[in-house]
């Protein structure tokens, strides 16, 4: 029996002791540090737990301390030695950690990691290009890795790890990637899924958004019925949810926003209930943001409650690319110029 | 001294630990009808096994989770970090292989979201270690544990990759995804998965029509279940699905709800196909056809008095009105393909074109329904006319209804 059936509608989830307070402040160095500390105790069995994705969770950290402003509180050096121990010498794809296998995911986030310090040139650069191009099939879809998952969120990985390496043209066949990904979808709303049929999704939407401005094909997308696909995300309480009934989750301040922004109706979301629901979900004790209020925080939550509260315009924080989710100044100083919609 | 108390301490642990993955992999073997897993929040140490088995359940208790796991992991992570060569060799050597599969069992029940332990698991039934039919019960378990979990239904469809479609119980499958949907709300995985059953096995589409039906009736705001039924909808049009001596009254009183009677002096199905395709030349549609676009147009009908139903019980959700746009939207754009002259739209279509470029090129003066439809739906809210505006683009201000 789903007990959540008798959740009532529309109430966000967010506790109520938070109403009352007057208007939270970023917790600024109360983050820097949750994020400088991640990972410091060596037994720390969520640490353990979380090793098979540990390349991104490095990106996240990286990602959110450079929009802050603070990437010289980790340690450069060793981070690039993680990453150029982590390529597979066979494939030329990443792996998110010593001893496990290499797969598309991982393999874009180690290029983000590289792309902001600037050290592409001390990875193959070449052997991730063939990694990449060697998991598109023939309908235009990628594989994650060579056991053949399919997922739109691969599709997007690829772009965008090609794009990083300025390697688009005369790669991959772009023509069937867009091809593939406009076939998931759903007329019902304009939103996609992680496959053909499959129900739209916003962190999916974000991808298959973001293929499609790394693609200039922003054209393609229905933006009335996705634009109010989208703004139905938000809840009474400001926050963000990824699909309908569900509840708000502060990782969806970054899937929908920026796919809004993208499409150029960012405004379509009540900004000021927004920032006051991601500020709700800063954990003041430890920092960090969790996924919604009076809940643990993580890593990933963090850069996505920075990468939303960035997009909205927050003082203190650095622009943020919403097609790369990797801080502006980066994107512009690799010459890259993802498509944006004008705003309307 | 410290150093060789740790030193100590450290293969105590390890020693539990293997004794704990030893009784746990006992079950297994003893247990040919496990079912479930699941962790049993108990955080003391009782100095009694914290593997616990009871009728096909199986529990580990949480104290000892951490360090099995952080065992289990290590041991899996040493193997994967030698060569290539060294790791085929243990993987072809029975021994081995067998102690690999007992860390992999341990290490996946706890942590199934890690990528690299199911890729050694594949490795290992490629090898012919592990059997295909107790992988499919090993990912069963693990679903019971972690119904979201997407690795152990994509591990599934790879071990299905090597059996023909006619062998595999395609029923089954779809009870997997409907228990893992029951116990996990819009189980975005669950439901998918099902849409890869449904692909494979067509014939599973009217039982799959009646067990959405009750499921949604059951699940009011899961939207997954919705979802799937919208596109199980759209599959059976355009399989041409439809089932003989059909009443169509859930269409009939829709269009009596939109003021349209039919003509008692002709059949049923005429009496319909004038109503909803007034003026069309029915010889260029064959009659499978247009007996299957009567049947799904008459499920969407029932769908869209279900939602009224449901909201006059449960008060309004946002599934019930999502559902009924989706459902009414389906009648609509079946209509106007037919009308133009259009095959119907496959699901995994990109390209052709959208109902709402479709609707300016037609007119629906001249058309009973769709003009009811525009009336009877515009007076339902801004929001629900900003909908229609968009989706039906009904939008446009007529004379006639001011």
């Amino acid at each position: 029996m789903d007990f959540t059936t008798f959740v009532k509608p529309s109430n966000g989830g967010a506790s109520s002791e938070n109403e009352n307070e007057t208007t939270k402040k970023l917790e600024f160095w109360k983050h820097v540090e949750y994020i400088e500390n991640h990972g410091k105790q060596e037994d720390d069995y969520e640490y353990c737990m979380t090793e098979f994705l540990r390349m991104s969770g490095i990106y996240w950290g990286v990602t959110a301390l450079d929009i802050m402003g603070q990437l010289d509180r980790l340690d450069r050096k060793s981070i690039i030695e993680f990453v150029k121990r982590c390529q597979c010498p066979n494939s030329g794809g990443f792996s998110p950690c010593e001893g496990h296998d290499p797969h598309m995911l991982y393999t874009l986030s180690a290029v983000q990691i590289l792309c902001t310090y600037d050290a592409l040139d001390e990875i193959d650069c070449e052997a991730v290009v063939r990694y990449v191009v060697g998991l598109q099939q023939p309908d235009g879809s990628f594989f994650g890795d060579k056991w053949g998952e399919v997922d739109t969120r691969f599709s997007f990985c690829a772009v965008a790890t090609l794009t990083l390496l300025q390697r688009l043209e005369g790669s991959i066949d772009v023509e069937k990637a867009v091809k593939f990904v406009m076939s998931c979808c759903n007329q019902t709303d304009g939103g996609f899924g992680s496959k053909p049929g499959a129900e739209s999704h916003a962190g999916l939407i974000y991808c298959c958004v973001g293929l499609l401005s790394l693609t200039q094909r922003l054209h393609l997308l229905d933006v009335d019925k996705l634009g109010w696909w989208l703004c139905e995300r938000q809840l009474p309480t400001g926050g963000l949810n990824g699909r309908p009934e569900k509840l708000p989750d502060v990782c969806y301040s970054w899937w929908v926003l920026s796919s809004l922004t993208i499409m150029g109706r960012l405004h379509w979301i009540s900004s000021e209930k927004l920032q006051q629901f991601i500020l709700s979900c800063q954990d003041l004790e430890t920092g960090g943001f969790s996924d919604r209020t009076g809940n643990m925080p993580d890593i990933f939550h963090t850069l996505f409650g920075i990468g939303g509260l960035s997009l909205l315009g927050h003082s203190n924080l650095k622009l943020i690319n919403p097609t790369l989710c990797m801080p502006q100044y980066i994107i512009d100083r690799l010459g890259i110029k993802p498509q944006r919609l004008t705003l309307a | 001294m410290e150093d060789e108390i740790n030193v100590e301490f450290n293969n105590e642990k390890k020693v539990l630990c293997e004794k704990i993955i030893r009784d746990i992999n006992a079950v297994f073997l003893k247990d040919a009808d496990l079912n479930s897993f699941e962790i049993i929040p108990k955080e003391t140490n009782c100095n009694k096994s914290p593997v616990v088995h009871v009728e096909h359940n199986l529990g580990l208790e949480s104290w000892c989770a951490r360090h099995v796991y952080d065992h289990a992991h290590r041991t899996l992570i040493s193997h994967r970090r030698q060569t290539t060569q060294q790791q085929l060799r243990t993987l072809q050597q029975q021994q081995q292989s067998d102690a690999l599969a007992k860390y992999l069992n341990v290490a996946l029940l706890i942590n199934p979201d890690v990528t690299t332990f199911w890729h050694i698991r594949r490795q290992l039934v490629q090898k012919n270690r592990l059997s295909i039919n107790k992988e499919l019960q090993f990912s069963a378990l693990v679903l019971s544990m972690k119904p979201k979990s997407n690795e152990a239904f994509a591990y599934r469809r790879w071990l299905y990759s090597f059996q023909s479609a006619d062998a595999i119980d395609w029923p089954h499958e779809i009870s997997i995804c409907e228990r893992a949907a029951d116990r996990c709300a819009s189980n975005y995985h669950a439901w998918s998965h099902r849409q890869w059953v449904l692909q494979n096995a067509p014939c599973l589409l009217q039982s799959e029509l009646m067990r959405t039906e009750k499921f949604i009736r059951k699940h009011i705001s899961d939207y997954s279940s919705y979802h799937y039924r919208q596109v199980l909808l759209s599959r059976a049009y355009e399989l041409g699905y439809h089932v003989a001596d059909e009443q169509l009254s859930s269409l009939r009183d829709l269009l009596a709800e939109y003021q349209l009677a039919a003509d008692p002096n002709v059949d049923v199905d005429e009496a319909l196909l004038q109503l909803l395709l007034p003026n069309h030349d029915r010889s260029s549609v064959s009659a499978p056809r247009l007996r299957s676009f009567l049947y799904c147009c008459n499920v969407a009908a029932s769908d869209v008095r279900l939602c009224v139903e449901q909201r006059a019980l449960y008060g309004q959700r946002e599934c019930f009105e999502l559902h009924r746009r989706a459902v009414l939207k389906f009648i609509v754009e079946q209509c106007v393909r037919l009308l133009l002259y259009l095959p119907p739209v496959s699901v995994a279509a990109s390209g052709g074109s959208q109902l709402n470029e479709l609707l300016p090129q037609f007119d629906c003066e001249s058309h009973p329904f769709l003009v009811a439809v525009r009336r009877a739906e515009t007076a339902q809210g801004e929001k629900h006319k900003r909908w229609c505006h968009i989706h039906l683009n009904f939008g446009k201000e007529r004379s006639q209804d001011a």
